[in-house]
């Protein structure tokens, strides 16, 4: 099967199963955030990011908040925000290089619902339209952005998508055929038993090459 | 002191300075050179003009991906400019890292080149002027290739591979907005 990888796309066929992702090692990481937006869901699961199925850029800072206007969704994170189309499409991400105050402590829009702000160190900042630069603004009146919580079954479906990336068909197969699967133990015993395998074929090449010898002396005489 | 151990004495000195010089070399590799403020800054002698946007959609974004060899990651970039000249910033995957590249181009050619910051932990050569320098004046052509051939860096083969995809870049977009400009 090893010799048909590519064929049978071994690579790219991810392994769902709890008992050998565990097996594994792999596990949900404690950094979690989910913000539901209309219909579109916003994750971040350790340092990865996804907009509904679709995987964004890495980001290790976390997520605070996210926001949907006619234009963008605008995701803030602690220490950037990422700019997406309205399909997930990523426009830019905007750190301090680009003059964002940070760090982000939390996210809102104003009263008007048309200025997303950011709260850093007891202070608002807002943006022109295109996020091209920011300035100190007095927060009167604003809507605080939160994290969603979902539901069990919304988490299950996260759960599969993100452990899913890690472990390939490939991977599995390669550490069954080596005993890596099974630790060092398994590897030991994979090796002792191709070394076994070694000797055995000496060794009855051996008692056979002595076997024929004798049969030879024995017609001669 | 006698001969002998004045002999070893200055053999351990030197060789404890040239200890330390190779420390400082790999010490001062990797890091941030500038950032992209005070090289902006710079190349507008304190008066930086406010930022503006190139989309990448369309035939742009086709264009791109053949001189990057992959779609770019983002839809739009950011460019700085005045009546003479513009300035990119834009970055790049060296190896493993991205390396950032400040650009200033003039009249359609490049008038300089600086890495900004280099993260990875070989192949820093590529931000001394020794290799910069060779891009200076450099334009690109209608295949979108740099009309000069840039030597390389033994060692550094993937950052130089970088900057040289960063150059066309720069110059590409600069096209662009010459386009948008006369339309």
């Amino acid at each position: 099967m090893l010799n048909h990888t590519d064929t049978l796309k071994l690579d790219k066929t991810s392994i769902t199963n709890q008992w050998l992702q565990q097996w594994y090692g792999i596990k949900m990481p404690d950094q979690q955030g989910y913000v539901k937006l209309d219909s579109e869901w916003i994750a971040q699961i350790g340092q990865r990011v996804y907009f509904n199925q679709k995987e964004l850029p890495n980001e290790s800072s976390e997520m605070i908040g996210a926001y949907k206007n006619d234009r963008y969704i605008i995701i803030g994170f602690k220490k950037l925000i990422m700019l997406l189309t309205h399909d997930g499409g990523l426009i830019e991400k905007i750190n301090h290089e680009a003059g964002l105050p940070f760090p982000i402590m939390k996210m809102g829009i104003n009263k008007n619902k048309d200025k997303v702000m950011f709260m850093v160190d007891q202070n608002f900042y807002s943006s022109d339209d295109e996020f091209l630069s920011w300035k100190k603004v007095q927060a009167k009146h604003y809507t605080l952005l939160t994290l969603t919580q979902p539901s069990k079954i919304e988490i299950g479906a996260f759960r599969k998508r993100y452990l899913g990336n890690d472990l390939n068909l490939e991977r599995v197969l390669l550490d069954i055929h080596s005993g890596r699967l099974f630790s060092w133990i398994g590897v030991l015993i994979y090796d002792i038993t191709a070394l076994f395998m070694i000797i055995l074929s000496f060794t009855g090449f051996w008692m056979w090459h002595c076997r024929f010898k004798k049969r030879r002396l024995k017609d001669k005489l | 002191m006698s001969g002998s151990s004045m002999k070893y004495y200055n053999i351990m000195r030197y060789m404890l300075l040239i200890v330390i010089l190779f420390s400082c070399n790999f010490l001062y590799a990797k890091g941030i050179y500038q950032t992209n403020n005070d090289f902006l800054q710079d190349v507008f002698n304190g008066s930086v003009p406010k930022p503006q946007l190139l989309w990448l959609t369309g035939s742009v974004k086709k264009n791109v991906k053949s001189i990057l060899g992959e779609n770019i990651s983002q839809l739009r970039v950011r460019y700085w400019q005045d009546q003479k000249k513009s300035a990119w910033i834009l970055e790049e995957l060296g190896k493993e890292k991205l390396i950032t590249v400040g650009i200033v181009i003039k009249d359609n050619e490049i008038q300089r080149l600086k890495v900004l910051a280099f993260r990875e932990s070989r192949g820093w050569e590529v931000k001394e002027t020794f290799f910069t320098d060779q891009f200076h004046q450099i334009r690109i052509t209608p295949e979108l290739k740099l009309n000069r051939s840039i030597d390389g860096i033994s060692g550094a083969t993937l950052s130089v591979r970088a900057l040289k995809k960063l150059a066309r870049l720069a110059l590409y977009y600069q096209t662009q907005i010459m386009l948008k400009k006369k339309t």
